[in-house]
């Protein structure tokens, strides 16, 4: 009996092991892992003096005494570098209708900046056609990039509907003006909205690019007290964001609005110019050399009707401007002291 | 022993207290009535707690497997929204007219995953609606914002671009939205198998309690009425061992099944999905890091953290459960053409870059990835839905024959002990 009674007890004892161990339990989620970008401590942007802003800030280098014969680039300058390397690495725009945007059918980056870097590309290399477009590198950048990107050394050059100031210069260097864009705002048709002054007043949402000149000058809010500024990374994206309700307008330069006119016929560009946007090409603030060189490049566009012929051909056969809308190019100067 | 309760005298009598029964104080068939009572009671508690153990044990095996379903089915449509994000952003990268075996790819990914969201919405927890009500949302949204991209990029607009990264971001936000419906699935899975371990406790409790008494009972009867064996008592004792043994052990394999399509065929299926995920993700992000021209960094973050959680998830598949093991060559195959792409692009040769990306090696080697993944998930999804449904087979009969033990043992424990009871009448 007794031996029965510890039997028993030994099997129950393992049954009842059996009937409450155990367990299972899914895997947790997997958890990835990347290695971070050492990222550069951001400082404020250096800013001008207000002497330093009084001077005119489209003052640029003189070109070269020179100017050198395409493939013929002087041993040791920057030019020379560029030419060794076969490659003119530049920073664009890739969705700026008009200046630098990629057409969806063709797959090419097209438009008004990269007409005047692939000019720029002939005088470096002496090729032409297919061969010349296979010595430009097209880096598609934002508009905040694209000092750091010159910084950084990652591009020649920036092309880029960008803005020649006077703060700009404390980090970049830029060519002389190529086009005189000016700022103007983007409405809903019908809107009734005429102004910046307009929207200021009925204390509108306006969308413009974080980096750009645009930004800067509406979030001055003793010019305009009553403006909600809306910072998208591209101003791409403030068409976006007008198209979904989420922006009354848009100010950016004459120029880009104009091609955002085009994409959406529900938009039209209203009002007087309110700041003057100069666009220059930008450079490493070291490449003097560059910038010269660059300096007699545009000097020859200008004299030969080359920048015509391109303002011809992105603004007004596009239907985008009136040739009377294209204001005059003003006399390069070439004042500013070599550093 | 015998002489000693035989001669101990009734010290109170009945009628003075007639609700308190002393053990002590009672006569030979007071102790019979008693211990009569005691050994049906105890067949009724085995008869009723093992079927409330039992039950509480099938429903939850059942809850597992049912959150088992839902995990692998909102992880479909996870897979499936990535999966059409990357085709888009693919379609985007290559530009011109939109092929047109890739419309109908994301088409069907696109039809699939609504599909799937529906059904999910229809099984979805207390919890979960409200996340996936936000999901459906999302999911008609991405839909939207797509079309509007595609319309833009028809008539050469470049604010296309702009609405396939608004595309891209919302994707994102559904992705990370079904994630912790995932995540409370997941939990859901592993509270139904503690609570089906749990649940087998008043089963061995009232078993034990029924031999317990039946062994006392039958030493009991040995001792003080000189019978070697009484034979009804005995076999009650043997049943309710038989129940202990045989019954807590097929219990105890039901639960152990369903552990086991926990611990091996869906954890193997959680994982693969896992890996599926961030394998698209990546190819969306190369595609992302292509359209950015030159200019791909922050996708690039984004390719590695996809590929990251990718790696680890097919390793952990294939280590632990030694599923998807020949994926992890494909992927690796397809991160090493990926390497390659983007050292092209970095290095300014930007249509090789995508030459390479859509048409040749990354292509190829990703489809090996998509293909080989796809068949393991599937296979151990239904391997897992086919445990679970195999689990709970026997609990049903287990049930009932509990049920019928117990009062077996009721009735035999009486009619053993009014065998002896007869011998005072």
């Amino acid at each position: 009996m007794r031996r029965f009674v510890a039997v028993a007890l030994a099997v129950v004892a393992g049954a009842v092991a059996a009937g409450c161990s155990g367990d299972a339990r899914l895997p947790d989620e997997v958890q990835g892992s990347v290695v971070e970008p050492t990222v550069v401590p951001t400082t404020a942007p250096p800013s001008c003096s207000n002497a330093e802003a009084a001077e005119p800030a489209t003052r640029t280098y003189a070109p070269l005494d020179e100017q050198p014969a395409p493939g013929e680039m002087p041993a040791g300058s920057t030019m020379a570098e560029i030419a060794e390397r076969g490659q003119l690495v530049v920073g664009v725009s890739g969705d700026t209708l008009l200046f630098g945007s990629r057409n969806p059918l063709t797959d090419t980056i097209e438009g008004f900046d990269i007409s005047v870097v692939q000019e720029v590309a002939k005088a470096i290399f002496d090729v032409a056609g297919e061969e010349l477009e296979d010595r430009i590198v097209y880096k598609v950048i934002t508009y905040a990039q694209r000092l750091p990107a010159l910084e950084a050394r990652e591009v020649d050059l920036v092309a880029h509907t960008m803005t020649i100031n006077c703060n700009r210069w404390l980090r970049i260097a830029f060519s002389s003006v190529y086009y005189q864009a000016g700022q103007k705002v983007l409405v809903k048709t019908g809107s009734g909205f005429d102004t910046i002054a307009d929207l200021d007043a009925a204390g509108a949402r306006v969308c413009a690019p974080e980096g750009s000149t645009n930004i800067d000058e509406i979030r001055d809010t003793e010019k305009y007290p009553g403006l909600v500024v809306v910072a998208k990374p591209d101003i791409t994206d403030c068409l976006v964001a007008m198209q979904q309700g989420e922006a009354d307008a848009t100010t950016g330069d004459d120029t880009v609005l104009a091609g955002f006119a085009a994409q959406d016929p529900s938009t039209e560009v209203v009002g007087p110019t309110f700041t003057a946007e100069p666009y220059g090409l930008g450079m490493n603030a070291a490449d003097v050399d560059l910038v010269r060189f660059v300096n007699g490049v545009l000097e020859r566009l200008r004299a030969d009707g080359t920048l015509d012929a391109i303002a011809q051909r992105w603004l007004v056969d596009t239907g985008a401007l009136d040739p009377e809308d294209i204001p005059p190019l003003p006399e390069p100067d070439y004042s500013r002291a070599m550093p | 022993m015998l002489r000693r309760v035989a001669t101990i005298p009734p010290t109170t009598g009945p009628a003075a207290r007639p609700f308190r029964v002393s053990w002590r104080a009672a006569d030979s068939p007071t102790r019979l009535r008693l211990a009569t009572a005691a050994t049906v009671l105890v067949g009724i508690a085995l008869s009723i707690g093992g079927w409330y153990a039992i039950d509480r044990r099938d429903t939850a095996i059942d809850d597992a497997a049912a959150a088992a379903a839902q995990l692998i089915q909102v992880q479909d449509v996870r897979v499936q929204v990535v999966q059409a994000d990357s085709i888009a952003s693919n379609a985007y990268l290559l530009g011109g007219q939109e092929a047109p075996e890739l419309r109908a790819a994301y088409d069907d990914r696109i039809d699939d995953a609504g599909a799937g969201l529906s059904r999910a919405s229809g099984d979805a927890t207390e919890t979960d609606e409200p996340l996936l009500g936000t999901a459906v949302q999302q999911f008609a949204r991405y839909v939207g914002l797509v079309e509007q991209a595609r319309a833009n990029n028809r008539q050469g607009f470049p604010v296309g671009a702009a609405y396939q990264r608004q595309a891209r971001t919302v994707a994102s936000e559904l992705a990370a939205t079904l994630q912790l419906v995932e995540q409370n699935t997941r939990q859901r899975v592993d509270d139904s198998m503690s609570r089906a371990y749990r649940a087998s406790w008043l089963l061995v409790v009232t078993a034990l309690l029924a031999l317990a008494a039946l062994l006392v009972g039958s030493a009991w009867l040995s001792r003080d009425f000189r019978r070697l064996l009484n034979v009804p008592l005995v076999v009650a004792a043997l049943i309710a061992f038989l129940v202990l043994t045989v019954g807590v052990g097929t219990n105890a394999r039901a639960a152990g099944r369903a552990g086991d399509a926990v611990r091996e065929p869906l954890s193997a299926a959680d994982l693969v999905a896992q890996a599926r995920v961030a394998a698209f993700d990546a190819r969306s992000s190369e595609a992302l890091t292509l359209i950015n021209r030159g200019n791909g960094a922050a996708y690039e973050q984004q390719w590695q953290l996809s590929a990251s959680i990718a790696d680890i998830a097919l390793e952990r598949a294939c280590d632990e459960h030694g599923v998807g093991c020949g994926s992890m060559d494909d992927f690796d195959a397809y991160a090493a053409s990926h390497a390659e792409v983007r050292l092209l692009d970095d290095g300014g040769d930007w249509d090789d870059a995508v030459d390479l990306a859509t048409s040749d090696a990354p292509a190829t080697d990703f489809a090996a990835v998509a293909d080989t993944t796809a068949d393991a998930l599937a296979e151990q999804a239904s391997l897992a839905q086919d445990r679970f449904d195999r689990a709970d087979d026997a609990l049903g009969l287990l049930r009932i024959v509990v049920v019928l033990a117990g009062l077996a043992i009721a009735a035999l424990g009486a009619i053993g002990y009014g065998q002896r009871l007869r011998e005072y009448r």
